[in-house]
């Protein structure tokens, strides 16, 4: 299975290569933190808001981008693609479930990005050299594992998503909403408590927070043991009802597309 | 007059077969609420924490976020679809059709097609400064409107020109194809006044990438508080950018190698 897997990722590695240029491009469009900064930079120009200073707001949206990236997901538009044009028949018949091909891609993609990343970060903080997180070793490895965490949960809602093209011809329409409220909820607009504290004590439970926020609050330092154990109960959580999701929507799936008699 | 009634048998044929798909037409009139919902609540978030943004009160920042989707709804409508589209043609072949057709050629590739479910961000966009100028208890003046149409035309050859220009020289680089997605992300810029921005990225946001002629600037017309001499180097950047692409796609569909000789 390992094996396996390493082959597929070599495979994708290679492809992706092809297209660093492209990638690079695709890297440096995604401003939305940025301009999400500039509003709070401005804005805490007089003063901290809510806790958060100039550089508290940098530390934050900087590494929110950086955990932005280094999550992101496009198996959407592939699967669609190819449920619609039915190539998923071919991969159907490859011995390895799909879901390992679109899997590796990602991964392939999120292996290479770093060395992109990496440069950027420098000059980030060279720019800002303010910027301050909590890195004793214990907050580094939660954030790690609240990075993959993250990564894991954004793959599969979007793959479940994609897996709906069996049943309606509009699943970009549901991704683009989730998508939305995970921009919002998810810690894009603002930090989670800079919303009025209702709205905080519930979006500190919904998926969307882990699928963004959660790693940047590790690494503020903001949270106290309390938060953190119950954070990654619930990152757990979702991660667990994304894989039932899953199975439960590929087993019925299947059955429904191999009744067309692909 | 060849070239009006052209346009009118364009758009009907558009409109017709979009209609085809009420369903999805819809779908996607919701999901530009839904956008534009999210882009006020989101304004609303910041609103929590201060009184003004760069300056600009509550109902002025939603007028830009207003004007932000009524572009949006501009260049979904007409630019991305046409204009943006030529490279996509060029790499399957079918730009020849374009070149070979007895009417300008640039006439049809900027105004071929319309994507008519995207004026609705028109629409909403209209909708949401309307309210912005309740909330004002500010009713423009003719003036002010006429300067408001005025920006935005200004703004929506702006951006034309630029994506003419950089189609242009796709001709050459055709491995630019997501020079649009580029612009895109430029224009999320363009969200919120242009005003807090500080500095440099400011001065890049106006004169580099002109998306302050985009929403902020329009904004500001219709507020009445726009300079005059701000109005005059819209208008006048808008035409020597028209000039300037028009020379540069005819230099450039020139030296077009087709894809059959």
């Amino acid at each position: 299975m390992f094996k396996k897997y390493l082959a597929l990722l070599r495979q994708s590695l290679a492809a992706l290569f092809e297209y660093r240029a492209n990638m690079l491009i695709w890297m440096l469009i995604n401003v939305m933190p940025l301009v999400m900064l500039a509003v709070w930079f401005s804005m805490s120009e007089g003063g901290p808001i809510a806790g958060y200073t100039q550089s508290d707001f940098v530390s934050y949206y900087l590494l929110l981008a950086l955990v932005q990236q280094m999550t992101t997901v496009w198996v959407i538009y592939e699967l669609d693609y190819e449920i619609r044009h039915g190539d998923l028949s071919i991969k159907l018949l490859h011995p390895l479930n799909p879901l390992h091909d679109y899997l590796a891609t990602n991964l392939a993609d999120k292996i290479l990005r770093p060395f992109a990343l990496i440069p950027l970060a420098l000059l980030a903080w060279m720019i800002f050299p303010t910027i301050h997180y909590d890195i004793a070793p214990l907050n580094v490895i939660l954030f790690v594992v609240a990075l993959a965490g993250a990564w894991f949960i954004r793959f599969i809602a979007q793959y479940i998503f994609g897996l709906l093209a069996f049943w309606v011809s509009d699943s970009m329409t549901l991704n683009d909403i989730w998508y939305g409220l995970s921009q919002m909820l998810g810690g894009m607009i603002a930090p989670l408590t800079l919303f009025p504290s209702n709205v905080t004590a519930i979006a500190n439970w919904l998926p969307f927070r882990f699928m963004l926020s959660f790693p940047v609050e590790i690494a503020s330092g903001r949270l106290t043991r309390a938060d953190l154990a119950m954070g990654i109960a619930a990152m757990l959580f979702w991660v667990g009802v994304g894989i039932v999701v899953y199975r439960w929507v590929w087993r019925r799936g299947i059955r429904r597309f191999s009744a067309f008699g692909a | 007059m060849r070239y009006l009634r052209l346009l009118r048998v364009f758009y009907k044929y558009s409109l017709v077969s979009e209609l085809e798909y009420r369903v999805e037409f819809l779908a996607n009139v919701f999901m530009n609420v839904f956008w534009l919902a999210w882009a006020v609540v989101s304004v609303a978030v910041f609103f929590l924490h201060t009184d003004k943004l760069g300056d600009w009160t509550w109902p002025e920042v939603l007028m830009v976020v207003a004007l932000f989707t009524l572009f949006s709804g501009v260049m979904e409508a007409f630019l991305r679809p046409n204009v943006g589209a030529v490279l996509d043609q060029v790499r399957d072949g079918t730009f020849d059709f374009v070149l070979l057709k007895p009417v300008n050629a640039q006439f049809i590739a900027s105004l071929r097609n319309i994507v008519v479910w995207r004026l609705s961000d028109v629409v909403i966009g209209l909708g949401l400064i309307v309210y912005a100028l309740a909330q004002l208890h500010d009713v423009p003046t003719p003036g002010q409107i006429a300067l408001f149409v005025l920006m935005l035309l200004a703004a929506t050859v702006i951006v034309y020109a630029t994506w003419l220009m950089m189609v242009s020289l796709s001709f050459w680089f055709v491995k630019l194809d997501n020079f649009t997605e580029l612009f895109y992300a430029f224009y999320e810029a363009g969200r919120y006044p242009v005003t807090i921005y500080r500095g440099l990225v400011r001065i890049v946001l106006t004169f580099v990438v002109p998306i302050a002629f985009v929403t902020t600037f329009p904004a500001s017309a219709l507020l009445g508080r726009i300079d005059p001499m701000t109005a005059l180097v819209s208008v006048a950047l808008a035409t020597g950018l028209f000039v300037i692409s028009n020379r540069f796609w005819n230099f450039a569909i020139q030296h077009y190698s087709s894809a059959s000789s």
